[in-house]
């Protein structure tokens, strides 16, 4: 799918939205392609924007609010951990969490300043949608990254990023087993660590 | 003697097929983390601050055209590693890519042939031997090279000595070296946060660029097992 025909689809959808607002969740692959067609756009007018850093980082940390599922991710890096954590230590690290994630991916996407984000196709894999993106980089080769969607949460949301094969899962899941490693284990510490990141 | 060695080649590579590979395998982790402690070291005093240099002070437009020459002068060498998989329709592909640039495209500084739609996939002497069945081997972290494994180790050496742009002559390997060193500045440049936020930033960067690494390339090579569906909603 082009970008050109993912802008109809949105448009089409759009427009389904006013006439039929049933339609609109006939076809989950529609809400999943029309979620990330949102996305790639505000993250494509946000890194040809001019602002400053600061700026930025505010602009994606709303993106990452409205279509990712930060909490499932958060719980999923923390893993096991998760189970054994009290409902206020759970509370407390998914917001510390929100804050380190945002920033963290809100500077990758800022890599791509000059560049844009092109919609390529979209796939149903067991209970998600995995949407095909290129990114096209001034003087580099592009890349892919693949927005898995799910509407496991009730509504359609972005729950992991695919990166040129790097699943962003595995790889948050890693990093914040090391800091609770740093921390001896202890989850109101790594916490404050987050925090303080 | 030829047409054994061809013989030998064709056997392999229709016995074989791409393995799969799954997990992590570093039995070496000590010696890697040493390894990954000097390499750091090397990228925070020589490396980054070059390219950050690089970066700063030469055009974008001007990378770009030290990135194609870079990309042009590999493109034998994917011609010579097609040829050894097999793959004869990409081999004459990059073979024809590279004629193209180096002459309509003024010695490959102008990519003048995804112009016209003619593209090339990167490969190596480490997919040739994946596609001749071997194993990828123990995770390995390599001195100034960075991370890899036992298979792609020896095929970056391979590749590093068996260069067919060393028979154009010795000014083009040197203009092929300059234009490659020049192409790693650049990308250590534009991807400065991530490279910095892998090794600097984060709690374990032994283990992240492992896991960095093993993931794409696995990626590049098509070697990575069905991929576990990662649920996190369960």
């Amino acid at each position: 799918m082009t970008v050109i025909n993912s802008r109809r689809l949105f448009l089409a959808s759009s427009l389904g939205a006013v006439f039929w607002p049933k339609l609109m969740v006939a076809s989950e692959k529609d809400a999943a392609t029309q979620i990330v067609y949102l996305a790639v756009h505000e993250i494509n007018q946000i890194i040809n924007s001019g602002n400053t850093e600061e700026q930025m980082l505010k602009s994606f940390e709303g993106v990452f609010n409205e279509y990712a599922d930060v909490p499932t991710i958060a719980k999923y890096a923390l893993g096991r951990d998760a189970r054994t954590a009290s409902a206020t230590q759970l509370k407390d690290y998914t917001k510390a969490f929100s804050g380190y994630f945002a920033t963290k991916y809100g500077r990758r996407f800022r890599e791509f300043i000059g560049g844009r984000i092109e919609i390529v196709k979209v796939a149903k894999v067991k209970k998600y949608y995995s949407v095909n993106t290129i990114a096209h980089m001034p003087a580099y080769a592009p890349f892919e990254v693949d927005f898995l969607v799910s509407e496991q949460s009730g509504q359609p949301l972005v729950f992991n990023l695919i990166i040129e094969g790097v699943n962003m899962l595995l790889v948050e899941r890693q990093e914040i087993g090391a800091l609770l490693d740093r921390n001896s284990g202890k989850i109101d510490a790594l916490i404050r660590e987050l925090k303080a990141l | 003697m030829r047409n054994f060695l061809l013989i030998v080649i064709f056997v392999v590579l229709s016995a074989c097929r791409v393995p799969l590979e799954d997990g992590i395998s570093d039995p070496f982790e000590a010696s890697n983390r040493q390894a990954h402690e000097i390499n750091k070291s090397i990228d925070k005093n020589i490396i980054r601050p070059m390219a950050i240099v690089y970066g700063d002070i030469t055009p974008i437009k001007l990378q770009s055209v030290a990135n194609n020459m870079s990309m042009n002068f590999s493109l034998p060498r994917y011609s010579m590693n097609y040829i050894l998989q097999g793959e004869l329709k990409n081999a004459s592909k990059s073979s024809m890519k590279f004629l193209v640039n180096s002459t309509l495209g003024v010695g490959g500084i102008y990519d003048f042939s995804s112009q016209l739609g003619l593209t090339s996939e990167k490969t190596d002497f480490g997919e040739t031997m994946a596609k001749w069945g071997f194993r990828e081997g123990p995770y390995l972290e390599i001195l100034v090279l960075g991370p890899s494994n036992q298979r792609d180790g020896i095929g970056k050496v391979v590749d590093l000595v068996l260069d067919p742009v060393s028979l154009i002559g010795v000014g083009a390997k040197s203009v092929a070296t300059a234009t490659s060193v020049a192409f790693g500045l650049s990308a250590r440049s534009q991807f400065r946060e991530s490279i910095d936020s892998i090794l600097y930033e984060s709690a374990d960067s032994y283990a992240q660029s492992r896991l960095f690494f093993l993931q794409n390339r696995r990626y590049e090579l098509g070697t990575n097992k069905a991929e576990h569906y990662i649920d996190p909603y369960n």
